[in-house]
């Protein structure tokens, strides 16, 4: 029975998107809108069953669906697993995704590919699912690269904005060059231990070589660090923010840049094994935390900047996991998708008001016009800030108390002040947003509030902001079912450091409220160089393109140009014209000639050659050496 | 019946035929034939030539390409079908080759076979590409006749079952031997004729030329050469493996360059070739057949495929470049959706074969030890996601171009269905070439 309630959560967004895409070519069809969020809600729906089903003492709800590999000692079947990560993050990815889906039907209301669009977002939830509900490391890696495909698409969407499509490639490229580290891992954990099944690995894993599983524990987390975009792979969350907006709180918020996370929390055995590697997880996620954060401070993007705000957040999240306290980074993770997501769909709304206006500089006194969106806003930028009791305060308050606790006080320090930021830019958005002067209405703006179906759609995550982390403690007892308990030992300065974490995040609130309360701040600031840095993301986008993607094309270029075309490869168009008669002279770039060719394939066996022989006599053994150490392949 | 002997006399028949329509009826049959002949348990059946479960299943899936081609032929082609016969004729006795020299009979029978295809020659493009392939074919088959005959002075019998040798003439020979076959495997230094003749003959030539008998001659030059390589020492090994990284390489970074989608799709066919190298280095992996008739399987289904869409487009669209592609998604979304499949199982996206293919070919050279090797063909195919993605990007998300729509005969469509159905079926079912070995 509750194997069918599986399959249903499972499929029924795939069903979905198969129905979007059978008319994405033709103009919006409300069905299709509707239809998709109908098996969204469905999916939800069983995915509450099962969580349920598990909350009351059920049993691990395990199935086998087919084989895909076999043969001798390999067996990789498609097998998926509802445990309480699972359940987790399937009712995580359902409950935002369904509201997504209800929210863009009326924020894609006008769009030419509205079908288009709901086929690819259900695509993306199906893929996700799988990433999550997977058993094994094969099922999580298809999953992994359908929701980069799907993500890839959505980031496109609006082809005819140019940024978009290179937005799209750049998350692409970079996603798929992290999975490579990925699929290294993968590698690794098949070839030491003879499976990819969660359960068989896990089991096995503790026999290891300890190198070996450090090897592991690094490769999975290079694939962790492209999706979870973490730092030198940062930079393309804040181009993707080129996507449709629901497109942003859905996957740039609330699930696919967790995929790092769950990773992380899923291969637990493995990184409970290598402290080492965890503690750099977690130096690496506190300072992608405070980095992230201080680019936030001076953006003018409203979606980049709550994209900032997810990547310093996801930096909360691996400090969590890295310290092993995984259960406090899946806490986060869903606290987080909840008012992430608010925030993103909330910044929809003033996008759709402002006709697509980003920057906040231009905005203010909103609150007039949109007072759901600015209070749902708010809301979010509380809970995010983390102020008592909203959903932020419990999970990040648990973090700063997971770094305290193994007395790694510099992490918690930078996580500390990161508070302080982040309460500070989140208020500095709403401040220049929503109050203030109507500065708007100079440039000829005429706001609106967003239609009442699409705040009603958003309100669940509102309440859900509010009160995910009011049960704590029936997660905890939830979820080290599964996952490893963390021995707190912070019990003596436990309200000391909760005051002091308020503290710094009231300030950051009231800081922001005094010095935007009258509008932006005067255009002396940005003279400043340390602004010039931040506005510029400390020109590590400069840096890329400069050294990393102009040299690849550069070298591509001449490769081919000087290289290939004038000395490897040649042309026959003499006697190709001759033999043919009459030809083509003006074509260019075709300047060599046939007999070079051959020449460099004669040249070419000779080499192979003396290299052949001078490996079969192998007389030399310092020629054997140099070139082993030259190929060291 | 023969397989051979059925193919052989089917090609042989077929010029009497001249209506289009019947002469691909009696292609088609022909195949179906073999096909039920190999399934009844048929090969070659002479001497020197021997079936084994390995080379049944490739056997079958170039009857179904082939079977795909013919389909997707029209009146113009009325030869090729007939050289198409020839080549699967062939393709089965290279398959089944035993011993090197009826190896390399056969290899000289399929470079023949193709060098008749591409004289089929309509213009000074298709000329240029169809010479160099001569010449560089022509000096390959000297390399490796001159290897032959090394390899008969030192005292080597042609008709040993099992290649091995012990004297550094014999291996000598064999390398020599090797190195000319590497010239129809488009490798490193032996690469510069494909990227043009690909690009500059027809598409329907290049698909036949760098799916079909590129896939057919890794495969035989696999089985033949792999006593030889395994009993090698670890320096060929490295050395093929630094063939290996600078064919895959080469093409990668070359063909992001091009404008032109032929050449694109060129120097791609040549990064396989790197690809498909790397278990002729990991011979030392129980893996290593594996994926290579893994890659070969994948391969031969989504380069066809790629090809014969762009000759679709290039008749009816006068499609070349890309930007001619521009917009395609919206005025035919069939071809696009086909051609997006076909392009995102050549960059290795999961469930489609050419996952899988890369995958099990790179795990063979993990299994072998080869680490370095595989950490760069990963990269490799990681970077190849730009220009594939670059090509779907002007599909999709490019304004469209006043341009037609496709009409398409219902033949050609079925072709690329079927095509189709390999690059998934391969992708999601991974058990029938596991299967095989074991």
């Amino acid at each position: 029975m509750m194997e069918m309630y599986l399959y249903l959560a499972l499929f029924a967004p795939l069903a979905g998107s198969l129905f979007a895409a059978l008319f994405g070519a033709s103009p919006k069809t409300l069905w299709t809108g509707l239809i998709t969020s109908g098996l969204l809600f469905t999916s939800f729906v069983s995915s509450v069953i099962l969580f349920s089903y598990l909350l009351s003492g059920g049993e691990v709800i395990h199935v086998e669906m087919m084989t895909w590999m076999a043969t001798g000692n390999l067996y990789i079947p498609f097998g998926f697993v509802v445990d309480e990560v699972s359940a987790t993050m399937m009712i995580v990815v359902t409950t935002v995704s369904t509201v997504v889906h209800v929210y863009a039907i009326g924020y894609m209301d006008h769009d030419k590919g509205f079908n288009r669009f709901f086929s690819y977002l259900s695509a993306f939830v199906f893929s996700m699912m799988v990433l999550v509900m997977s058993d094994n490391f094969a099922g999580l890696f298809i999953g992994w690269e359908g929701v980069g495909l799907c993500s890839w698409l959505l980031i496109g969407f609006w082809y005819h904005k140019e940024t978009a499509t290179w937005a799209a490639n750049e998350a692409f490229i970079m996603n798929r060059i992290a999975d490579l580290g990925m699929l290294i891992g993968i590698f690794l954990i098949y070839w030491n231990t003879g499976s990819l099944q969660y359960d068989k690995v896990f089991a096995e894993v503790p026999y290891l070589d300890i190198d070996t599983v450090t090897m592991i524990g690094i490769f999975l987390f290079v694939g962790a660090m492209g999706k979870s975009a973490q730092f030198p792979l940062h930079t393309w969350l804040a181009d993707a923010m080129e996507g449709p907006t629901p497109v942003s709180a859905l996957i740039h918020a609330a699930t696919m840049v967790t995929a790092g996370v769950y990773l992380v929390i899923r291969a637990n055995p493995i990184y409970d094994l290598i402290p080492d590697v965890g503690y750099m997880i977690a130096s690496l996620g506190a300072f992608v935390a405070i980095f992230a954060a201080t680019m936030a401070l001076v953006n003018r993007d409203m979606k980049r900047i709550i994209a900032y705000s997810t990547l310093s957040q996801l930096g909360y999240m691996f400090v969590a996991a890295g310290l092993g306290a995984y259960w406090v980074a899946l806490f986060h993770l869903m606290a987080h998708a909840f008012f992430k997501a608010l925030l993103f769909l909330g910044a929809g709304n003033v996008m759709h008001a402002m006709d697509d206006e980003l920057d906040p500089v231009k905005m203010g006194g909103l609150r007039h016009a949109m007072k759901w969106t600015m209070v749902m806003m708010t809301l979010a930028s509380v809970a995010l800030a983390g102020i008592y009791p909203l959903a932020g305060f419990f999970s990040k308050d648990k973090i700063l108390e997971v770094a305290f606790s193994g007395d790694h006080y510099i992490l918690w320090g930078t996580l500390w002040v990161t508070a302080g930021l982040t309460a500070f830019y989140s208020f500095r958005l709403i401040m220049l947003a929503f109050f203030g002067e109507k500065r708007h209405e100079a440039l000829g703006f005429h706001p609106h509030e967003a239609y009442k179906y699409v705040l009603w759609a958003m309100s669940p995550l509102a309440v859900l902001a509010v009160i995910a982390g009011w049960f704590e403690h029936e997660f905890v007892h939830f979820i080290t079912h599964l996952l490893p308990n963390f021995e707190f030992h912070t019990h003596h300065v436990e309200m000391i450091l909760i005051i002091v974490t308020s503290m710094i995040a009231l300030g950051g609130i009231i800081t922001a409220i005094m010095l935007y309360k009258n509008g932006p701040l005067s255009k002396k600031w940005e003279e400043r160089p340390c602004y010039k840095v931040l506005i510029n993301q400390y020109f590590i986008p400069q840096f890329y393109e400069e050294f990393f993607t102009k040299p690849y094309r550069e070298l591509s270029r001449v490769l081919w140009k000087e290289v290939d075309m004038k000395i490897v490869d040649a042309s026959v168009d003499g006697i190709a014209n001759t033999i043919y008669g009459t030809g083509e002279k003006t074509r260019h770039m075709q300047d060599g000639n046939l007999s070079s060719m051959l020449r460099w394939m004669v040249i070419g066996l000779l080499i192979l050659l003396t290299l052949a022989a001078a490996f079969s006599f192998g007389t030399s053994d310092t020629v054997q050496q140099a070139l082993s150490d030259l190929g060291a392949i | 019946m023969s397989l051979f002997a059925l193919l052989f006399g089917g090609a042989l028949v077929s010029p009497l035929i001249k209506n289009m329509a019947l002469l691909k009826l009696f292609a088609l049959l022909i195949l179906l034939w073999s096909g039920y002949a190999l399934s009844q348990g048929a090969g070659v059946g002479l001497v020197f030539f021997e079936q084994s479960s390995y080379v049944r299943l490739f056997e079958a899936v170039v009857l179904i390409v082939s079977a795909a081609l013919i389909l997707h032929l029209d009146k113009e082609d009325h030869g090729t079908i007939t050289q198409l016969l020839f080549i699967a004729a062939a393709s089965m006795a290279l398959l089944e080759s035993t011993t090197l020299l009826s190896f390399v009979i056969t290899f000289e029978a399929v470079s023949i076979i193709s060098f008749v295809l591409v004289s089929n020659i309509k213009d000074a493009t298709q000329a240029e590409g169809a010479i160099k392939m001569f010449f560089a074919g022509a000096l390959a088959s000297g390399i490796i006749l001159f290897g032959l005959g090394l390899f008969a002075v030192s005292g080597h019998d042609f008709n040993a079952s099992a290649l091995s040798v012990d004297d550094t003439f014999g291996m000598i020979a064999l390398f020599i031997i090797l190195i000319g076959i590497f010239y129809k495997l488009t490798i490193f230094p032996m690469h510069t004729w494909a990227a043009d003749t690909y690009a500059q003959v027809s598409h329907t030539n290049a698909a036949i030329l760098s799916a079909i008998v590129k896939t057919v001659v890794a495969l035989a030059t696999f089985k033949i050469f792999m006593p030889f390589l395994a009993q090698l020492g670890e320096m060929p090994i490295y050395l093929l493996a630094a063939l290996a990284v600078i064919t895959m390489t080469l093409g990668n970074i070359l063909a992001l360059y091009q404008k032109s989608i032929a050449r694109i799709l060129a120097y791609s066919s040549i990064a396989h070739a790197g690809y498909m190298l790397i278990p002729f280095a990991a011979v030392a992996s129980t893996y290593a057949p594996t994926g290579l008739l893994y890659i070969a399987v994948a391969y031969i289904f989504m380069q066809s495929a790629v090809f014969l869409v762009l000759e679709i487009l290039r008749k009816e669209l006068e499609i070349k470049t890309l930007d001619d592609l521009k917009g395609l998604g919206q005025k035919n979304p069939l071809y696009a959706l086909l051609f997006t499949v076909q392009l995102f199982s050549l960059a290795g996206i999961p469930l489609l074969a050419g996952f899988i293919a890369k995958a099990v070919a790179f795990y063979a050279g993990v299994d072998a030890g080869l680490w370095p090797l595989i950490m760069i063909a990963l990269l490799n195919s990681a970077l190849s996601v730009g220009y594939y993605a670059w090509i779907v990007k002007h599909i999709y998300f490019d304004e469209a171009q006043t341009k037609g729509v496709i009409t398409g005969r219902f033949t050609a469509l079925l072709g690329q269905l079927i095509l189709l159905g390999g690059t998934i079926y391969f992708g999601v079912i991974a058990a029938d070439i596991f299967g095989v070995l074991s």
